[in-house]
């Protein structure tokens, strides 16, 4: 592991240590109202509040669950179905794999943040519609990525071998291209990663995904833009955080292809 | 004459510390004068090489030693100019690589000459084709080098190093990877460009080095220069094994043809490989000989004919073939690499074929080391992956692979031809003891004539899909009637193998 | 001949894409339970109140009725009107997408440029200290949210340094060039997120062209500089990257609405957001389908920009 690997790794773990610990480490409500709006920070309020008067540790604490655990969980949701659909489709008839990308691929030509645009005017308003728009957007790369590998080793000498030798498909899948195509899969999967953190925090942004009141870091430097001239803390806390996390993350996700010997 | 070049005390390393890749080399060249660079790949003849244009490749450095060219430093960048390209000129391993696809001949041409000879007329890039025997027509300027054959790219690639009239050229095996009537073209072109230029050949090609003259042959090895002259042919044949044994043949193939998208690829071959038997196909690269092999282990569908295997009919795809069927006819591929998963261990490749006959997992052990001292491997070499292995270890573990489906039968292509000479034979070796041992049928499908003197009863010579000879293997060899075939056995004759003896 | 089949097997392809993606596109709107209805009627409506709105609005017919009532619309240029104000969301598409438009192509054109040669510059010097510092810079910046990049350039320019106006203050009926001040921070905004991207692609592409063995040979041959890298390495390094920031576009296309979005930006994407906030249905539909289709377009160009400029393809399309 390179120093600049390890690093990266650390400030990722610190961020969702962070995220997932947050919650219980503040008795604070992160949406009641508690003061006046923009505050600085003092003893009562650390990093002061928001623009309606919330207080922003508290807000902090609470509002990275949703990047964090969407961005995964919409990451693994769609590495597992690209890996499905990827080995299928590199497997299947030159035709049938064909058309099959093609279908996937259909999804690839939209900009991914009009998929989540049409996706939360399609849902009720929940993290529902982020979750499954990140996955959609990925789900093309995962798919494109795998299908290439699996055809790859599909080709390679020793896959012919077995198939010659009367090895079955199952036992071929096994042994053969799946061990060798989880190099470029694990690469791709960190760089899913780090484009799902950035279209998941994009969403709470704009304002989609849960309801208003709930904190999300990427809503709260929205919300708190406007008081940066009277108080910079409601807004750079939480835009700090993203920021780390996001390049930590593709830090890690570059490096990571480096280590696996798979250029990106 | 005068003294061209002068490289002493040579070290050269990786640029991240380590042994060296070249330790200690030293040689001076006249003008005029042709020095042979010899010795296996990864020996440091390229690396030494490259330092006569003042280039060190990505990744090593320079240590120790100087070189002169013309006088001129070629690592001080002031003397580098003046000495790329208009002193040295340099024609890289597959030198069709070298041009630019998205650039046209003419203008790749024409801007070697404007940058070398400034002086040189219009007419200096006419006169460099025709040294090199191409069209100079505009027509064939204006082509991108994926619209003219690997030929000529070839030789275009050779226009752009003679511009300027070089007085030294490096060749990197410009014959490597090259079938035999295509090298023996490359060779005799090579031959007249030389003429009257100094000249560093690296190459493990000896006829290369013959036919260039060379005055004096460097042999590296591992980065050392060794004193002893490069050996002048391969171990003399033994002779063919005894006549094939009677019965049905263990495997036959009958008016077999192939196309690959419909462009057909092999039009009506037979073929019958008895016990015991070894049978050679030969042919220049292209002629289908690996499609046959394809076609013979169930991996490519025939168009037509019909294969049997001990009298019994097989079906064209091995998915409908049945497992004793499978098993008995087995495929040696020439990649040894691609041919493994890199991913297993030896122990974990050959298990995999032996649990697959339902064999209990408590033989399993016993068994591969048994397989393994058959192919002559060290029982040490289990636990490693395929990376860690040399190209005749990995070749060996192939062998042993298939051995363990306990077949009737080995197709092997090209088996030895991506291997160092002595390598090669030590398969080849293996092969006629298994042959022997086991009563195993080998087809045995080679470019190389010489390869199967020493194994084959029989040999079928290929060419453009067809059979065009065959016969028992001395009589083809010692009077061969299509041009294709005379032109193997000229070859074979070049590394020393003279037809036996009737 | 080989031109105009080539031409018309992409161009087919591009609208049978666009017609799924039609499909898709409404699909996700209408047949997802959002209940556009419900949340237009407000929380305390009654069943009573909300099953009359889905009648008006006709949201009780079949789907594919619907759908095929849309299309047909939309073939004749009349994408229906919003919910939301009552607009015709064709006038609104159109007054909107040239301030878009030109939004992008300004950045574009900064961005586009300066990749080449940051790209080219860093790409030459693989692994040096200049490539170094252009690769981690990228790095980062790629791995920024679009807002975040934004907003805190308008945190450093507009509100620490009072440079620039922090929002286009576009007049009612105005065009956002009439007031140039005001297009520097989001075109600049837009062009940063495009730069990052666009270096990255073409750093790989000069570095991998530059390792061939053509530029080996084209070195040992004394050719260098500004020769070797325009006329050498550039032409092989430029066709991949052609269609990759076609693929660009797109991105760039989402990008332009969280800029738009921040800077109150009159554009398609600004529209889209508040059509997205305010459920209203026929617009997203209409705005979704009209940037689906400009997405495609500049897809389908870069693939035949892509193909002239390599001539391994050129010659046999």
């Amino acid at each position: 592991m390179t120093r600049r690997a390890l690093f990266a790794a650390l400030c990722a773990g610190v961020i969702v240590l962070i995220a997932l610990a947050g919650p219980l480490l503040t008795d604070r409500s992160p949406t009641a109202q508690a003061g006046n709006a923009l505050l600085a920070p003092s003893p009562e309020h650390p990093l002061g509040t928001d623009v309606v008067g919330r207080d922003v540790l508290a807000r902090v604490l609470h509002g990275g669950l949703a990047v964090v655990a969407l961005s995964a969980g919409a990451t693994v949701l769609a590495g597992a179905a690209g890996l499905a659909l990827g080995v299928l489709t590199g497997l299947a008839g030159r035709r049938t794999g064909e058309l099959a990308v093609r279908a996937v691929d259909v999804l690839g030509v939209v900009p991914p943040l009009l998929v989540m645009l049409l996706l939360a005017t399609g849902f009720p308003a929940g993290d529902l519609a982020v979750l499954v728009a990140v996955a959609l957007v990925s789900l093309p790369f995962s798919v494109r990525v795998v299908r290439a590998a699996t055809q790859q080793v599909a080709g390679s000498g020793f896959v012919d071998i077995a198939r010659a030798r009367g090895d079955g498909q199952w036992r071929i899948l096994r042994h053969d291209i799946v061990p060798n195509i989880l190099r470029p899969v694990l690469a791709e999967t960190g760089l899913r990663l780090s484009a799902s953190i950035h279209l998941t925090a994009t969403a709470g942004f704009l304002g989609l995904g849960a309801g208003a009141p709930a904190p999300n870091w990427g809503r709260m430097v929205g919300e708190n833009a406007v008081g940066f001239a009277l108080t910079p803390w409601p807004f750079l806390a939480p835009a700090l955080l993203l920021v780390v996390f996001a390049v930590s993350v593709n830090l890690l996700a570059d490096e990571l292809g480096r280590a696996l010997g798979v250029r990106s | 004459m005068s003294e061209l070049a002068r490289v002493s005390g040579l070290v050269i390393g990786p640029a991240s510390g380590g042994a060296p890749t070249v330790d200690g080399v030293g040689f001076t060249l006249d003008s005029g004068e042709v020095l042979g660079l010899m010795g296996r790949s990864g020996s440091g003849k390229t690396t030494t090489a490259l330092t006569l244009l003042g280039h060190i490749r990505p990744g090593l450095r320079l240590r120790e030693g100087s070189v002169r060219v013309a006088g001129l430093d070629p690592f001080a960048p002031a003397d580098v100019r003046r000495l790329r390209g208009r002193v040295v000129s340099f024609l890289g391993q597959d030198p069709a690589a070298a041009l630019n696809p998205a650039r046209r001949i003419g203008g790749q041409i024409r801007e070697a000459v404007r940058l070398r000879a400034a002086s040189a007329g219009p007419d200096q890039v006419d006169r460099l084709l025709d040294a090199v025997r191409l069209p100079a027509g505009r027509d064939f300027l204006r082509r991108f080098p994926h619209q003219i054959s690997g030929g000529q790219a070839r030789r275009v690639a050779f226009a752009i190093a003679l511009a300027g009239a070089p007085e030294l050229l490096i060749l990197d095996e410009p014959t490597a990877g090259l079938d035999t009537v295509l090298a023996r073209e490359t060779r005799d072109l090579l031959r007249e460009l030389a003429e009257g230029r100094g000249v560093v050949l690296v190459s493990h090609d000896e006829h290369l080095v013959r036919a260039l003259a060379a005055d004096r042959v460097l042999v590296l090895d591992a980065g050392r220069p060794v004193s002893a002259p490069p050996r002048a042919a391969r171990v003399t044949p033994s002779p063919p094994p005894g006549p094939p044994s009677e019965g049905p043949a263990a495997l036959r193939a009958e008016r077999l043809s192939a196309a690959h998208d419909r462009r057909p690829v092999l039009r009506e071959v037979s073929l019958a490989v008895g016990r015991g038997e070894c049978v050679a196909v030969v042919g220049p690269s292209g002629s289908g000989k690996t499609t046959l092999a394809r076609c013979l282990v169930g991996l490519h569908r025939p168009a037509g004919g019909e294969i049997s295997l001990e009298g019994t009919r097989l079906a064209p795809d091995v998915r409908r073939r049945t497992p004793d069927q499978r098993r008995a006819v087995q495929l040696v591929a020439q990649d040894s690499m691609g041919a493994l998963n890199p991913r297993e261990t030896v122990t974990a490749a050959l298990t995999r074929p032996l649990r697959a006959r339902g064999l209990p997992r408590t033989r399993v052990p016993g068994l591969v080391a048994e397989l393994l001292g058959r192919v002559h491997l060290p029982a040490s070499l289990a636990d490693r992956r395929p990376p860690a292995l040399s190209g005749g270890e990995r070749q060996r573990v192939n062998l042993a692979r298939a051995l363990a489906c306990a077949p009737r039968v080995l197709v092997c292509d090209e088996v030895t031809s991506a291997l160092d000479a002595e390598i090669g034979e030590a398969v080849l070796g293996l092969l006629d003891e298994l042959r022997r041992d086991l009563g195993l049928g080998v087809v045995l499908i080679t470019h190389d004539l010489a390869a199967v003197a020493r194994s084959a009863s029989r040999v079928l010579v290929v060419h453009e899909g067809e059979i065009v000879e065959r016969g028992p293997t001395a009589s083809v060899l010692s009077g061969p009637r299509h041009h294709v075939t005379r032109m193997l056995v000229e070859h074979a004759a070049d590394q020393g193998f003279g037809a036996p003896a009737p | 001949m080989r031109w105009v089949a080539f031409l018309a097997r992409r161009i087919a392809g591009a609208a049978a894409v666009l017609a799924i993606l039609s499909g898709l596109i409404f699909a996700a709107t209408e047949a997802l339970p959002g209940d556009a209805a419900g949340v237009l009627a407000g929380a305390d409506a009654s069943a009573a109140e909300r099953a009359q709105l889905r009648a008006d609005l006709e949201l009780d017919r079949p789907p594919l009725e619907r759908y095929g009532d849309w299309i047909a619309g939309a073939v004749a240029g009349d994408l229906g009107v919003s919910l939301v104000g009552r607009r015709d969301v064709d006038a609104v598409l159109f007054d909107r997408l040239p301030n878009s438009l030109l939004l992008t192509a300004l950045a574009l054109g900064a961005a586009v440029p300066a990749a080449i040669a940051l790209g080219l510059a860093a790409g030459l010097r693989e692994g040096r200290p200049a490539d170094r510092m252009v690769s981690s810079a990228a790095l980062v910046l790629v791995s920024l949210p679009e807002f975040l990049t934004v907003t805190l350039l308008i945190a450093v320019f507009g509100t620490w340094l009072g440079l620039l106006p922090e929002v286009s203050l576009t007049p009612l009926g105005g065009r956002p060039w009439d007031t140039p001040q005001a297009m520097v921070l989001p075109v600049l905004s837009l062009a940063v997120v495009g730069l990052a991207v666009m270096t990255r692609l073409v750093r790989s592409s000069v570095a991998e062209a530059a390792a061939s063995p053509y530029a080996e040979a084209a070195r040992l041959a004394g050719v260098r500089g500004v020769r070797l890298a325009l006329r050498h390495i550039l032409p092989n390094a430029l066709g991949p990257v052609v269609q990759v920031f076609a693929v660009m576009f797109g991105g760039l296309l989402g990008g332009a609405v969280v800029v738009e979005t921040i800077f109150n930006y009159p554009g398609v994407g600004f529209e889209l957001q508040q059509a997205v906030a305010n459920r209203d249905v026929p617009m997203v539909q209409g705005l979704a389908l009209a940037l689906a289709a400009l997405a495609l377009a500049v897809l389908l160009l870069g693939d035949i920009v892509g193909t002239l400029v390599n001539p391994r393809l050129r010659s046999a399309p």
